[in-house]
């Protein structure tokens, strides 16, 4: 990047520049970052500084404010809406943050701590976070990998998968599938209108589970021996179980709610799917 | 920025969100912190007092529920969730209430009250009785057990302790009631208008 | 083995508590037995209906009774409420009128509340429908329904005033996800009007209705920042 740097400026003197500004940030402060149109990559050091590079119109200004224990970045320019701008932030590992944009492509990779990022028109990838993790977006996919305490995804178009998460996981969208995948979840909620819905992960005893469709198939992918009453709702899909699983019950009439026991039937898991298919799958 | 979506709530035989904080308050004598603790609680607790002994007991069997729980509330230690120490407590009552009053009646009696023994489905659907009225219709011994071992998941060797009988009583109880049961699962005819 | 010795056995295969000789003894039967094997289905299917009977208040206010007895003053505080909590805080002028109540319940015990906007929990139009199998509340979608309607019809003005103000492939997408929602509303009613105390369809109904709010407020609310 340092070696582009001149390269770029030299080549749109006109029209971009760069920002490059590095700041103590006090222990447990937290970030924020507006952006309008553009991307914003995060990634963490050792160090208990900020480093934002931002690439933009020269006409825009980016300032770095340390307020108590908040960070803020902000995009501005007199007149109008700041253009484009690409964010590298460099952060202290464990840092706290809010990401916002609208024509925003967010990343974020490293240790952060809890995070929360939005955006309309633009793809969300955490990698790495350990703490809980808020996303969401319109029109984008959403990958979160890692995550430990509260993970909340909210999609409208865009696949979204959740992976080595641990905790409390909801998930919501509706014209795209969800996948959960080596999720450690205590309770999971995660439902979809049109799309599937996969959940490979482990089922508590005591735990909350609900995987919901309206016109798509929900798997659920685990060992046989979990402790589970399993609730099945659908209108007019199907239910299918491996064998492994003892269920002597497949559904027969449309319209059934049925519900069975595995093990001690310890877990609350509800499958539902109004269309599609439900699958019971031995991981 | 965003809550976590909470979509359908189900009330289903889920156990009330367990209060901790509620409990120890409760445990210091706080009456309000009873009170949610009741109302979070209240539905299973009757239901169970109108499964095993019947509508016309379930109040007063509720009431001396929650009542002893207030007096033994000392004794909860936490190594169980509340709703489960509540739930057993309700039960031995129950079972102890029954035991009293049963006395000068038989108490597994062999009369299959009114039901069949091999039922069929009805002829008219709209005859039909209900699911938990076929339950309230079963003979005395093979409806705890039910009620215990199906409805609420007990297991044979807790039931046999709390009602003093041997597993294998328990067992064939079980297995009588559920025959006695097949004939009844289809749903009562729908209402016919809503208002 | 007399058939009634295999039959009385078959509560104890269900429930997992043959061990492996008698278990591949009665396999070896249900092979060749078709009664067995119905009315092992049939035990099976009253497992399943047990699991599935729903919890009962009582009709009466039982705690005044239990407060008198162990002392305690019967005013009742604040009613918990089993409602979901305030999701959204959206403050259009338009809403902040409308008090949204959905009770969309059927048999079985399955029920969807939300309400909005004012701090006390909504006092539910129930009434416990004696005999019917399981369920508590009648459907209260005619109220629900008008309430549902106003904030949708609300947001949807909203969201064409601004929508300018939006880029179009935003609003191609917030469009077309209100379709699939639509779609799937439109085949949940037509499948209540066929089942209409099926408890499935009523809960899946009023989620897909949440669905449809819940995203015309995030477009709105977007179309509204936008500036």
């Amino acid at each position: 990047m340092t070696i582009t740097v001149p390269v770029l400026l030299l080549a749109a003197a006109a029209w971009q520049q760069q920002t490059d500004t590095t700041v103590a940030v006090p222990r447990g402060a937290r970030l924020e970052l507006n952006a309008h149109a553009g991307a914003i990559r995060v990634a963490t050091w050792e160090r208990n500084e900020l480093r934002v590079r931002a690439v933009h119109g020269s006409r825009d200004q980016v300032t770095v404010e340390v307020r108590g224990s908040v960070v803020t970045v902000d995009a501005s320019r007199r007149y109008g809406i700041p253009s484009f701008v690409e964010y590298d932030l460099t952060v202290p590992r464990g840092m706290a943050m809010e990401l916002g944009g609208v024509e925003t492509e967010i990343t974020v990779e490293g240790p952060v701590g809890d995070i929360t990022a939005s955006s309309v028109e633009g793809g969300i990838a955490i990698r790495g976070a350990t703490g809980s993790v808020s996303a969401n977006s319109v029109e984008g996919d959403i990958v979160i990998q890692g995550g430990t305490g509260t993970i909340h995804v909210s999609g409208v178009d865009g696949e979204i998968r959740v992976s080595d998460a641990k905790g409390e996981v909801t998930v919501e969208t509706v014209d795209s599938d969800i996948t959960l995948e080596n999720v450690d979840g205590t309770s999971v909620d995660a439902g979809t209108v049109d799309g599937t819905v996969i959940y490979r992960g482990t089922i508590h005893d005591g735990g909350r589970y609900r995987f919901t469709s309206h016109d798509g198939d929900v798997l659920l992918e685990v060992p046989e021996t979990i402790n589970a009453t399993i609730s099945v709702a659908t209108f007019e899909g199907s239910f299918e179980a491996d064998p492994a699983f003892k269920v002597q019950i497949t559904q027969t009439r449309p319209g059934k709610r049925f519900s069975f026991v595995l093990g001690n039937g310890s877990a609350r898991v509800e499958l539902e799917s109004f269309d599609g298919g439900i699958r019971l799958i031995r991981r | 920025m965003h809550e976590p979506s909470v979509g359908a709530l189900t009330v289903n035989r889920t156990p009330a969100v367990d209060a901790a904080a509620d409990v120890a308050l409760a445990q210091s004598g706080d009456g309000h912190a009873f009170e949610r603790l009741y109302r979070g609680h209240v539905a299973r607790v009757h239901s169970l007092a109108r499964r095993m002994a019947g509508p016309d007991e379930a109040d007063e069997l509720t009431q001396d529920a929650f009542v002893r729980a207030w007096e033994k509330l000392g004794t909860f230690r936490g190594e169980a969730a509340f709703g489960t120490w509540l739930h057993r407590l309700a039960v031995n009552l129950i079972l102890s209430r029954r035991s009293r009053m049963g006395r000068d009646r038989q108490r597994f009696d062999d009369a299959d009250g009114a039901l069949d023994l091999k039922p069929t489905a009805p002829a008219r659907p709209e005859l039909a009785i209900d699911f938990e009225t076929a339950i309230a219709r079963l003979p005395e011994g093979a409806k705890h057990v039910f009620v215990l071992h199906d409805v609420e998941g007990y297991r044979h060797d807790e039931i046999a302790g709390q009602m003093g009988i041997a597993v294998g009583t328990s067992k064939a109880q079980l297995h009588r009631a559920r025959m006695l049961l097949r004939g009844h699962l289809e749903p009562k005819a729908k209402e016919r208008g809503r208002r | 083995m007399t058939p009634d010795q295999w039959t009385a056995r078959l509560s104890e295969y269900l429930d997992g508590e043959l061990d492996g000789a008698e278990r591949q003894a009665l396999d070896a039967h249900l092979d060749g037995c078709a009664d067995c094997r119905d009315t092992l289905a049939e035990l099976q299917r009253v497992t399943l209906r047990a699991t599935a009977l729903s919890d009962r208040e009582p009709a009466a206010d039982l705690w005044p009774g239990i407060a008198a007895r162990i002392g305690l003053p019967a005013a009742t505080a604040a009613r918990v409420s089993r409602l979901a909590p305030r999701r959204w805080s959206f403050t259009l002028p338009q809403l902040a009128a409308a008090g949204l109540l959905l009770a969309a319940v059927g048999a079985g015990g399955l029920w969807l509340a939300q309400r909005s906007w004012s701090p006390e929990p909504a006092a539910m139009a129930r009434e416990p429908v004696a005999g019917a199998e399981g369920s508590k509340f009648r459907l209260t979608r005619n109220e629900g329904d008008d309430a549902y309607d106003r904030a949708v019809a609300d947001l949807e003005r909203v969201l064409a005033e601004n929508r300018s103000r939006l880029d179009t492939a935003t609003v191609r997408v917030l469009e077309e996800s209100l379709r699939t929602i639509d779609r799937a509303l439109a085949r949940a009613r037509t499948a209540l009007d066929q089942d209409p105390s099926n408890s499935y369809l009523n809960a899946h109904l009023a989620e897909t209705m949440r669905r449809k709010l819940d995203l015309l407020r995030r477009a709105a609310a977007l179309a509204t920042a936008s500036s």
